[in-house]
């Protein structure tokens, strides 16, 4: 049951008639009845991994929690963090990873001249099994270093786990956001509904306008084994804006669908492309895996508190492993060694680009910034290429085309592009100047400026929408 | 309360407002298509005195027409020239653009002789009657000088006489919509969208209870009378001697349907969907009408020494092939137009041959003067 399908609208509005007619306690069962339903509509099996490793976190965690209680020391509640962590991870290597290592091991054998036959397991991944292992294993880690009291009841932490905006692709909520919220009743006031609906509203904009049209360029160029450079150059950008779409078309649907329901969710993008450099850009785009990255495996592997070789290390470790969570492929590793070589630069060159633009005078500054901001673009549109590629040859292929990149111009596909990407470029000043464009929030006709908006808008999307494609997250 | 009510009632008008606007837009954008003026089908037909026509250089939504008013590109001079008469099965109602079957069977015929040796010409209108057809025929011959005219016949027109009456016979003007009508567009787009969402099972029993309702206020039958079969007997017979008058060749087909040979129960609800256009008729009565008046023009092939291609017999049937009842996919027209292509590959190479117009059919035996009962 995507997001994008009838029987959502009916899923949602049965939903929203039972919860917005019964009061606090109930509303939460009423969530993990639907979360269930919504979860299972895709295969009852998922429930299965779902719910052993979230009845293990909670155990966990009420261990730990005890522990603290009775003023034990942080060692005696390792081996609670470590059967949370074990099964977590364990999950995880099992659906996702188990042939993509099995895989490798094969073959480096056979290239070593061991031929060997390993057993490939036929299994289906779990949907959102990254997102809510993640979920799961920060609330055990806030526990065990103190920063965050269990759960008391089983239901509030499985809620927190469950809950079918964010179930299947995030953003990854933190236990201290959500679970507090599950716990005390919530204040659903009609602003905060409305505002809900525009992220919906907003977001299938993104998603089935956008993205969906964007996705036939993209798929089209990527199905090309020898495309010019110039082709090459155009899928990068198309599907640079096809993810963007994408991705926060269904994190803006998740958090307005979470508003409308009283709840709030961490901001996941933040006009990403108007980024400057590479730490710029992680702290706007996917915050909630970045900072999840950060804080859950960056700082515990020293971050940058270990001298400058290690802190240069484990930027690549982070990066490394941060690709390989988005799929089992070497794309995606190798994506993920690409942000981390970015992250090393910068952290090497920082100071001298800074001096650098320090030497401009501050009028040059709306340039410098655009240069910075067009020039990393370029950059951020490279690693996306990495990441959309289906095979190392097509990596290979595409960048040694990328040489050339003005052969046999397309202006029709340029415009094409351009004009699926405005809207994103207006978001994206949208967001990057609120106060410029406040004036819009303030109008006296603010209503009426939402109902026309709202019916541009659904006509977009009831009508213009490219042909349905699942969401790109959905198989992380 | 009457305040907030007048807003809500605004921001409904508004909402309306832009929607509408948005569709006018979208038509200008995609099609150029009017934003101010009534925008549908009735822009690719006029009407003169031998009734309804294509509009020379017309364009609604997907269909365009040439500059003669038929449907596709313009028939060259020097190629031998099938005309293709019948009503929205020949002009296209589904199918992609190109994928119309005229249009493949003239790709198909080429393929076949292995030379661009033949133009299709599709003169169908949607709606078309056997009866209309003929008063058209002087008008097409001297247009499209064919060599072949395919008839194709839409059978369903004649479930209904009184709207086949002396009055109005030339073609269901009402199926185009008026050109002076106010429309929403919104609405049109609305009414697809639904469709394409609601699941088959919810359509069948709302168009069930709209039949219930439309049976209440006239008859339904089970089986079409045989004064209905007769007109279309009548109507044909006029129409092969109105087309081999001119010296022209006249190719009949037989009407295939989504049913092929057999009825199977999964397939009802298309049935359904068909009977909503044509509550006088029950389901059953649908597949009973289409084998008699086959019949019927296997009998005028026959008595008239008319060549015919049995295309109730050669065409699958399924929802791979028929979009509807009786409308192909593109699919269907491109297996439509190979099996018709199959049977006329001959006729065009004798044709061309001979550099003859190909009307020198065996001796004809006129029909016999028109009796009941002959589509049993």
């Amino acid at each position: 049951m995507s997001f994008i399908s009838l029987q959502f609208v009916i899923f949602l509005t049965v939903v929203l008639c039972i919860y917005y007619n019964v009061r606090h306690p109930v509303q939460n069962v009423v969530l993990i009845v639907a979360s269930c339903i919504f979860y299972a509509s895709w295969d009852w099996r998922f429930l299965i991994p779902l719910m052993t490793s979230t009845s293990i976190d909670y155990w966990c965690a009420a261990k730990m929690e005890r522990q603290i209680a009775a003023g034990l020391p942080k060692a005696d509640r390792r081996p609670f963090l470590w059967i949370s962590v074990v099964t977590n991870i364990g999950l995880l290597a099992f659906f996702k990873y188990f042939n993509f290592f099995a895989e490798t091991i094969q073959s480096g054998l056979t290239t070593l001249g061991y031929p060997a036959n390993i057993v490939m397991l036929e299994i289906v991944l779990p949907l959102g099994i990254s997102f809510y292992t993640f979920q799961a294993l920060s609330y055990t880690i806030d526990v065990y270093r103190g920063q965050f009291h269990a759960a008391r009841r089983f239901p509030t932490f499985l809620l927190g786990i469950l809950y079918f905006p964010h179930l299947v692709a995030g953003p990854i909520q933190r236990s201290s956001n959500l679970l507090p919220q599950i716990v005390n009743p919530r204040v659903i006031t009609s602003e905060k509904v409305v505002a809900g609906c525009d992220l919906i509203v907003w977001g299938a904009f993104k998603k089935v306008c956008l993205a969906d049209n964007l996705a036939p360029i993209v798929n089209e160029i990527f199905a090309n084994p020898n495309p010019t450079g110039f082709q090459t150059l155009m899928a990068a950008y198309a599907f640079a804006f096809q993810i963007y779409c994408d991705f926060s078309g269904y994190t803006d649907i998740a958090r307005g669908l979470a508003k409308v329901m009283g709840f709030e969710f961490v901001l996941n993008f933040k006009s990403p492309y108007f980024s400057t450099n590479p730490r710029d850009f992680w702290g706007r785009w996917h915050i909630s895996l970045s900072t999840w990255l950060r804080d859950y495996l960056y700082i515990p592997l020293g971050g940058n508190k270990r001298g400058e070789l290690r802190t240069l290390a484990n930027l690549m470790i982070t990066m490394v492993l941060g690709g390989l969570w988005h799929g089992a492929r070497w794309n995606f590793v190798l994506w993920g060694a690409y942000q981390g070589l970015l992250l090393v630069g910068y952290r090497l060159w920082e100071p001298d680009l800074r001096r650098a633009s320090q030497g401009f005078s501050p009028a040059w500054r709306p340039i410098t910034f655009s240069v910075s901001v067009f020039g990393f673009f370029h950059v951020i549109c490279y690693g996306w290429l990495l990441f959309r590629a289906e095979s190392l040859n097509q990596i290979h292929v595409m960048t040694a085309s990328l040489l050339d990149p003005v052969s046999a111009m397309d202006m029709g596909l340029v415009t094409k592009i351009l004009f699926l990407a405005s809207p994103v470029i207006l978001e994206h000043i949208f967001q990057y100047f609120p106060n410029a464009f406040c004036f819009v929030m303030q109008s006296r006709f603010l209503a009426e400026v939402r109902a026309v908006w709202y019916a541009l808008l659904s006509y977009l999307v009831l009508f213009r929408g490219g042909d349905a494609q699942s969401f790109i997250y959905f198989q992380f | 309360m009457k305040q907030s009510t007048i807003r809500v009632a605004l921001w409904a008008v508004l909402s309306l407002v832009t929607l509408e606007a948005s569709a006018r837009v979208d038509d200008w954008i995609t099609y150029d298509a009017p934003i101010l003026e009534p925008y549908n089908m009735s822009r690719l037909f006029i009407e003169d005195h031998n009734g309804t026509r294509g509009k020379p250089g017309a364009s609604y939504l997907k269909w365009k027409l040439n500059a003669q008013g038929f449907r596709g590109p313009l028939a060259e001079s020097q190629r031998v020239r099938i005309l293709c008469l019948g009503a929205s099965e020949t002009f296209g109602l589904y199918e992609s653009e190109g994928m119309e079957f005229p249009r493949q069977l003239e790709v198909e015929l080429n393929r076949r002789l292995g030379r661009e040796d033949v133009s299709v010409v599709n003169a169908a209108t949607p709606g078309m009657s056997t009866h209309a057809a003929i008063r058209r025929i002087p008008d097409l011959v001297e247009l499209a000088r064919p060599d072949f005219i395919l008839v194709y016949p839409s059978l369903a027109v004649y479930i209904d006489l009184g709207f086949l009456t002396e009055a109005d016979r030339s073609a269901p003007r009402q199926e185009f919509g008026r050109p002076f009508d106010f429309e929403f567009r919104i609405q049109r787009r609305a009414e697809v969208l639904v469709k394409s969402i609601i699941p088959d099972w919810v359509q069948t029993q709302v168009r069930l209870l709209q039949i219930r309702l439309d049976e209440n206020s006239q008859d339904a039958q089970d089986r079409l009378p045989e004064a209905n079969i007769l007109a279309f007997r009548n109507d044909l017979v006029a129409l092969i001697r109105a087309i081999e008058a001119r010296g022209v060749s006249a190719v009949l087909l037989t009407h295939a349907t989504r049913f092929g040979n057999t009825s199977s129960p999964p397939e009802r609800n298309s049935l359904t969907a068909w009977r909503k256009f044509y509550p006088s008729l029950r389901e059953e009565g649908f597949l009973d009408m289409e084998s008699r008046m086959n019949a019927v023009i296997r009998d005028v092939a026959r008595t008239d020494s008319v060549s015919i291609i049995d295309m109730a017999d050669e065409m699958p049937g399924g929802s791979n092939y028929f979009a509807d009842f009786v409308h192909f996919t593109d699919s269907g027209a491109r297996v439509f137009a190979a099996r018709v292509a199959e049977k006329m590959a001959p006729m065009v190479t004798e044709s061309s041959a001979h550099q003859t117009l190909p009307n020198a059919v065996p001796a004809k035996k006129q029909s016999e003067p028109l009796k009941a009962g002959a589509g049993e």
